[in-house]
């Protein structure tokens, strides 16, 4: 089981990768998509492990993000100039289970290009080893990784007063917060130098605990088992039609796709990357 | 190992040397002053004093073990007879105090030698305290705890010349401090967005201009160099100058912008320029100039073509530093293998040496190193394939006045010196 503050024993792993990232190196005979899944893949396994950790690096963090935003808008744009557009969720079938087929696990990429996906079919039977080890995620998936990444780590980090004058404590009204001391600063500016220490943050840490609401510290209770993680944004997403589309996506073709509970849904996911994981070391 | 040194500086003589390590401690190397009697002892490096500077700590409210390791020293200008320095961790500030003491007073009146109270009735005359020579005794204590001014990773600090404040920085904000006030900072910059969502972009490094006490710059992960003046405004988040350089379409990969976070900046000693490291090359900024560096060195360009697997390996988040030398006419680096190099700015000519007990036998002199990429390989060549990733050489400083410099490899601390004036300098 995985949980917080557990590294994960990536070894195989790592040394099925190892031979991944040297392929791309080493290779110019991949092809540009199938590089840039592997770096994806590479990104949102790394933002994944972060996760476990009771203390991301937010340096590496925010450039792993940014890399993964880098190649999903580029795959966004590719879909959006594709004629024949398939895209976000709203191609189960074919895709899909051809995908579930050969490799077992993959889940096609909704915003995928039609034709990609003819050359990645044709490639999975020379380069099967490298195609069946790539875990194909959706767009919603990256985003809400991503997110929750950076949520999590705001949560984790900030507990502490803002900067500002007013010592509240709470992060949330975060526009009045900053404004209000850019205000205080012109009128501390007008005063003269004298007043260069004159906005200061208060740095007692007895005013971190008078601060907080008593909820807040109860917010602190790890529910990871019941979060949702990967999957809950889509969810909420502005995207109705495409939904039930997308639920068989992320689930298991032995999951009931009509079940549509939150915590249903994110339990299979942690079994789905177990799963991922075995395969991924079994093979 | 605790003992994995995690930064060095040299004070502002170049007397002391400063390392920080992974385990807390402190150690200060004190060079020996010159003596024509013994021209080979002349300008070496002892340990002078060692102490613990930091300790894990645990955060209890939010559940964190907060690292001891030692990120940055920074020395303060010598006043008086004692030095000063400042070290921190990722979240607290220390300011240390080191003073000699090489004389005791002998001779109470109430206590014998041992400190014991004396039996009055012994004492039958009254004597002054007289001072007498001692073992030098090099005392340490902590003057300043500046604690609870940071949310995130302390990764710099910087003294100001006025030598009254100091800044530090951590991923998101950057902190001013009276060095005689430990219970309030003003935060001068700040970059954390509204919703943590919208974040692209972290502060890497920072550092106050040598003579202007008003001007300071940061770096980002992005590459780019924020100058700011504190007389602008109250909140520096409006920079005065961005130092940023385009990109070069033709070295578009997956992993440009991250090759481009900027590692480290030093200003020159002049103030006229700043230096800055990001993963594969070290550029020179003209303060007068924003659009682009004036200079680019590459330090291992040949890892371009490898940037996948040190992703995975995750060296590709290194963080070395670079240093300029006394007059700014020569910068120097860290690069794997225990490799360091050294670019000439005058000549153009550039250097590799290596940090490692073989090649570095007392008073040898090191002997200069080559990578080859392929094609024609000479004796002595290291192939690219073979570098020990591991080997990192991410701390190195530059003596103020002298050819000298510290190396960090490891847990290893390398002092060469130059003692010819050879043709490098």
């Amino acid at each position: 089981m995985l949980g917080r503050g557990l590294k994960r024993k990536l070894s195989d792993y790592e040394e099925n990768m190892a031979g991944l990232s040297s392929a791309f190196d080493s290779s110019r005979s991949l092809p540009y998509p199938l590089k840039r899944q592997l770096v994806l893949n590479m990104c949102l396994t790394k933002l994944q492990t972060y996760k476990m950790l009771v203390e991301p690096n937010l340096h590496r963090s925010v450039l792993i993000a940014n890399t993964v935003r880098q190649i999903q808008e580029e795959m966004r744009q590719e879909c959006n100039q594709q004629p024949i557009s398939i895209c976000p969720g709203i191609t189960p079938s074919s895709h899909s289970y051809t995908g579930m087929e050969s490799s077992g696990i993959s889940l096609q990429l909704p915003s995928g290009i039609s034709q990609q996906e003819s050359n990645c079919c044709n490639l999975r039977s020379v380069e099967d080893p490298i195609e069946n080890s790539l875990l194909i995620v959706s767009d919603d998936d990256m985003s809400s990784a991503i997110s929750s990444i950076l949520k999590d780590l705001d949560f984790v980090e900030d507990i502490s007063p803002p900067t500002c004058l007013v010592p509240t404590g709470d992060d949330q009204p975060k526009f009045p917060e900053s404004t209000s001391l850019k205000l205080e600063d012109d009128r501390q500016d007008l005063k003269g130098a004298e007043c260069v220490f004159g906005s200061f943050e208060i740095s007692n840490s007895t005013s971190y605990l008078k601060d907080l609401a008593i909820d807040d510290i109860f917010e602190d209770i790890d529910t990871s088992m019941y979060d949702s993680d990967f999957c809950c944004p889509p969810l909420m997403s502005p995207r109705p039609t495409s939904l039930a589309a997308e639920e068989p996506l992320k689930t298991f073709p032995s999951c009931n796709s009509s079940s549509a509970s939150n915590i249903q849904i994110c339990r299979t996911d942690l079994s789905e990357l177990d799963h991922i994981m075995e395969i991924l070391v079994g093979s | 190992p605790a003992d994995i040194i995690s930064t060095v500086e040299f004070n502002h003589t170049g007397e002391l040397l400063a390392t920080g390590d992974k385990g807390g401690r402190v150690v200060i190397f004190q060079r020996e002053p010159e003596s024509k009697n013994e021209p080979y002892n002349q300008g070496e490096y002892n340990v002078y004093s060692t102490f613990q500077s930091h300790e894990p700590e645990f955060d209890y409210l939010k559940s964190l073990e907060i690292e001891e390791k030692i990120n940055k020293i920074k020395w303060l200008p010598q006043q008086n007879a004692a030095h000063s320095l400042l070290s921190t961790n990722d979240k607290t500030i220390k300011l240390w105090k080191i003073t000699e003491r090489d004389k005791r007073p002998e001779g109470y009146n109430l206590k014998d030698e041992e400190g014991k109270l004396k039996d009055l009735s012994t004492v039958t005359s009254l004597q002054v305290p007289v001072l007498k020579p001692m073992d030098l005794m090099v005392e340490v204590t902590p003057r300043r705890i500046f604690a609870n001014g940071h949310t995130y990773h302390v990764n710099s600090i910087s003294v100001n010349s006025d030598c009254e404040t100091y800044m530090s920085a951590d991923d998101l904000r950057i902190n001013l401090w009276h060095l005689a006030i430990t219970d309030r900072s003003f935060n001068i910059v700040d970059i954390k967005p509204a919703n943590m969502e919208d974040l692209t972009e972290v502060i890497t490094a920072s550092e106050f201009h040598p003579h202007h006490c008003n001007l300071f710059v940061y770096s980002s992960s992005k590459g780019s160099l924020r100058l700011c003046d504190m007389r602008a405004s109250a909140l520096c988040d409006k920079h005065s100058k961005l130092f940023e350089e385009p990109e070069d379409p033709s070295n578009r990969s997956f992993f440009s912008e991250i090759i481009s976070s900027v590692s480290d900046v030093k200003f020159s000693h002049s103030g006229r320029y700043m230096l800055t490291r990001d993963y594969l090359t070290v550029k020179v900024w003209d303060l007068n100039m924003e659009t682009k560096p004036v200079e680019t060195y590459q330090v291992h360009d040949y890892l371009r073509s490898k940037l996948c697997s040190l992703y995975e390996n995750d060296c590709i988040f290194d963080k070395f530093e670079c240093a300029w030398n006394g007059s700014d006419s020569v910068i120097m680096t860290g690069a794997y293998n225990n490799f360091f190099r050294m670019f000439d700015r005058n000549t153009k000519r550039d250097v590799t040496l290596e940090a490692s007990r073989e090649s570095s036998k007392p008073r040898a002199i090191l002997k200069p190193r080559r990578v080859c990429v392929g094609g024609k390989r000479r004796k002595d060549d290291i192939s690219v394939d073979s570098l020990d990733f591991t080997k990192k050489i991410l701390h190195t400083a530059w003596h103020p006045t002298e050819n000298i410099i510290a190396i960090a490899a490891t847990n290893n601390l390398y002092i060469f010196q130059d003692k010819v004036n050879s043709e490098m300098h």
